[in-house]
């Protein structure tokens, strides 16, 4: 009998041991994320400095610039060992930083998203005030667009500072392969109306209308934000974000229903689960999609495409219906360059310059020039370099935008909200009901409601 | 166990065991205990952040998510498919390893050699052999002229967690071979021989001698299929994320979507909290049963 308690227990213990790697021993140790001096510094003695981006690609022209800086800063610094920890994934790079954070040990150089789905990181001093170190050096922000500042002003919140720098300001578009439109005698439907029209020809041709890259469900997300700019402007976000409108509600479900619609009609081809947006690049530069939705922060890859001459941009489709409308716009600044190291940490005055060196003039400077004028910059620059076609033409449709957002689940407190909205909305892609996606997402606001 | 030693004895199988016991229980129980602690808490995973007290609260929410009874429906499709899927390929594959055929160690080494590869290498694998546009199953189903089929599995609410079980079967019937195929060899010859000589056929000798000796094989299989299914992780994750939506959602992928993408690291523990009951249970349960069995 002891024998075979002795049998059961070790069983169970073994089957115990294979999940105790789920633990987390945090959350009590105030003082985990100051670091001592030896964390701080490699075995030759530098500084040691982790900076986590976005940029891991090196087959776009942005990412690849980014890789190349951080050579040579290691170059020109060799006080200071730079690790480069960035991963273009977003999720992965989400992951990495919030398990830094958790470890009590976080990435000192970091893309920060600001809004107030991450406040909890400005409240708890996650998050560098750089405020005092703009004030100390005007002459390093003094070609910053001001108004690309919002997203990490938190001084709604009752929280003074300045928690970043933008990088990124970008706009939702669409790609247009000319070359089909004109194969068809079509000319290029600007609105969702003449999309809706066009979509059983191109189909019937073999194209794609518009190639929809569900496989990273961020599409969904930017896609839904962006036509809700085009049918109730910001007016929605507003309502939801404060409660006064439910995701169930008609206003959104209706918004769903379109996009389902339209999937159902074939107007986003096949397979979307199966692609990501790198997969709706490949669609338009093969002549598979004829058109694709994507942002300013492709221009500069889509220039390299062996068929750029066929390319054109255009502005998100809008509603012949709502003209008002028209020129509201998913975008603005997105991804900020923070730091975590404080005044005090040895590695304080070695982080500072990793951030100044990567978000200097000079820095985006080269970028400017690495891509030729092509894409969005969140300085101005003193002499233009004549841009690329794309450039302009998206340009000239940015230009009139009349008012910018980010994706409208950025503006809630609720963390989760984000990767609710963009994972129910993808389902539509494998045959959910528009109904069923809009009341699971109201599902989630309302537990989250009623817990906090 | 100690009863018939020495007190010096004692003392010395205490000492010689305390370093063992202490490493187990720095590396094991005490992030198990922290575990069912946070369990109580209200964390966003920053450690200037404080822990709100909540109680129970983790695990009502726990118990009241959708997602959570999804995760369950997908746990039991996976021992299911063990069962259905892995045991008989594993019990055949070990019979054939274990019979006189000619190059024998060559389809060992074969079947075994999923279980050295990487479990995020076998998925991606898997992910292409699967894809829908000019993957070579749709290439083949479609090649022989079920167009109208569509083959995107991975990217289906009703059959992606179905896929992902069949791309589990793929990749530990090879271990499981080598399970019963050790619960083989120790069964002696003479047991046949003697089943022989009294006229007992193939099918007899399986029913009679085969099946019943390989018993701790049948207890260590299901029970590595169960804690197995109760813990799996990977093979998910990386080739739906637990998608579409939440259709191909198990336990590991809520918590760490709870813990890495939510913030939620209460909750995400009080899963954790929730596994690891559930395994001790199920292993439990599954020890107790077959030693009854064995003593029946």
């Amino acid at each position: 009998m002891q024998k075979k308690i002795i049998s059961v227990l070790l069983a169970s213990v073994l089957a115990v041991s294979v999940l105790s790697g789920c633990g987390n021993s945090g959350g009590d140790s105030k003082d985990s994320s100051k670091k001592s001096e030896e964390t701080a510094k490699s075995e030759d003695g530098k500084v040691k400095v982790r900076i986590l981006t976005r940029f891991s690609n090196p087959d776009s022209v942005r990412e690849r610039y980014f890789m190349d800086m951080v050579a040579k800063f290691q170059e020109e610094n060799q006080d200071i060992e730079l690790e480069d920890v960035s991963i273009s994934d977003e999720e992965s790079h989400d992951t990495l930083f919030k398990t830094s954070v958790a470890s009590g040990d976080p990435i000192e150089v970091f893309n920060f998203l600001g809004y107030a789905a991450n406040i909890d990181y400005v409240k708890n001093g996650v998050v560098t005030d750089i405020s005092s170190l703009l004030e100390e050096d005007p002459s390093w922000t003094e070609n910053y667009i001001d108004a690309l500042f919002a997203p990490v002003d938190y001084s709604a919140y009752g929280i003074e500072g300045t928690y970043g720098l933008p990088t990124s300001p970008y706009g939702v578009c669409c790609f247009y392969n000319k070359a089909i439109f004109d194969e068809l005698g079509m000319e290029m439907p600007e609105t969702w109306e003449g999309i809706e029209a066009a979509a059983p020809k191109l189909i019937e041709a073999g194209y794609i209308p518009m190639a929809f890259g569900a496989k990273d469900n961020y599409r969904a997300g930017h896609f839904l934000t962006a036509l809700s700019m085009k049918y109730y402007g910001d007016q929605l976000k507003t309502d939801l974000i404060d409660n006064e409108k439910a995701w169930n509600d008609p206003e959104m479900l209706g918004l769903i229903e379109k996009m389902q619609k339209w999937q159902e009609d074939g107007l986003f081809g096949d397979n979307n689960l199966a692609y990501d947006a790198n997969g709706e690049l490949a669609k338009l530069e093969n002549k598979e999609a004829a058109i694709i939705f994507s942002g300013s922060w492709n221009i500069a890859t889509i220039n390299e495409f062996s068929n750029i001459d066929d390319i054109v941009c255009k502005g998100f489709p809008y509603f012949e219906e709502k003209p008002e409308y028209k020129d509201e716009w998913m975008g603005g600044p997105d991804d900020f360059m923070a730091m975590t190291s404080q005044p005090g940490d040895p590695d304080y005055d070695a982080t500072v310059r990793v951030l100044k060196f990567f978000t200097s003039q000079e820095y985006y400077q080269g970028l400017y020039e690495a891509q030729a004028g092509a894409g969005t910059y969140p300085v101005t620059f003193g002499e233009t370099i004549q841009a690329d076609a794309l450039t302009t033409e998206f340009n000239e449709y940015y230009g009139k935008a009349s008012n910018m957002i980010g994706e409208i689940e950025q503006f809630s407190p609720m963390t989760s909200l984000l990767d609710v909205v963009r994972t129910e909305v993808t389902t539509i892609f494998s045959g959910d009901k528009a109904k069923d996606i809009a009341d699971r997402i109201q599902g989630e606001v309302d537990t989250y409601n009623a817990s906090n | 166990m100690f009863g018939v030693m020495s007190r010096r004895k004692k003392i010395e199988a205490i000492l010689l065991s305390l370093p063992a016991f202490l490493l187990y229980s720095f590396i094991f129980i005490y992030p198990m205990i922290s575990v069912f602690r946070l369990s109580l808490f209200k964390w966003n995973g920053i450690p200037n952040s404080p822990l709100q007290f909540v109680g129970i609260q983790n695990y009502l929410a726990l118990f009241a998510d959708r997602k959570f009874f999804t995760a369950l429906t997908n746990v039991g499709i996976f021992i299911l498919s063990g069962c259905i899927l892995i045991l008989p390929v594993a019990v055949f594959l070990a019979t054939v390893v274990q019979s006189k055929l000619r190059g024998k160690r060559l389809l060992k080494t074969s079947y075994f050699m999923p279980q050295v590869i990487s479990r995020t290498a076998i998925a991606l694998m898997w992910y292409f052999l699967l894809y829908p546009e000019g993957g070579p199953l749709a290439t083949l189903i479609h090649g022989l002229g079920f167009d109208s089929v569509n083959v995107n599995f991975l990217g289906s609410q009703t059959y992606a967690i179905y896929a992902i079980t069949v791309i589990n079967a793929w990749t530990y019937a090879g271990f499981n071979m080598l399970i019963f195929s050790a619960g083989l060899t120790a069964i002696p010859e003479d047991v046949y021989e003697a089943a022989k000589v009294d006229g007992a056929k193939g099918w007899q000798k399986l029913r009679y001698i085969t099946i019943p000796m390989l018993k701790s094989s049948f207890q260590i299989f299901l029970l590595n299929c169960v804690v197995g299914s109760i813990t799996t992780f990977e093979m998910v994750y990386v080739t739906t994320g637990g998608g579409p939506g939440s259709a191909s959602e198990v336990f590991g992928t809520l918590l760490y979507k709870n813990a890495f993408t939510y913030n939620n690291y209460g909750y995400s523990n009080a899963m954790g909290s929730f596994l690891i009951i559930a395994s001790f249970l199920a292993s439990v349960l599954l020890t107790g049963l077959f030693a009854r069995g064995q003593k029946e």
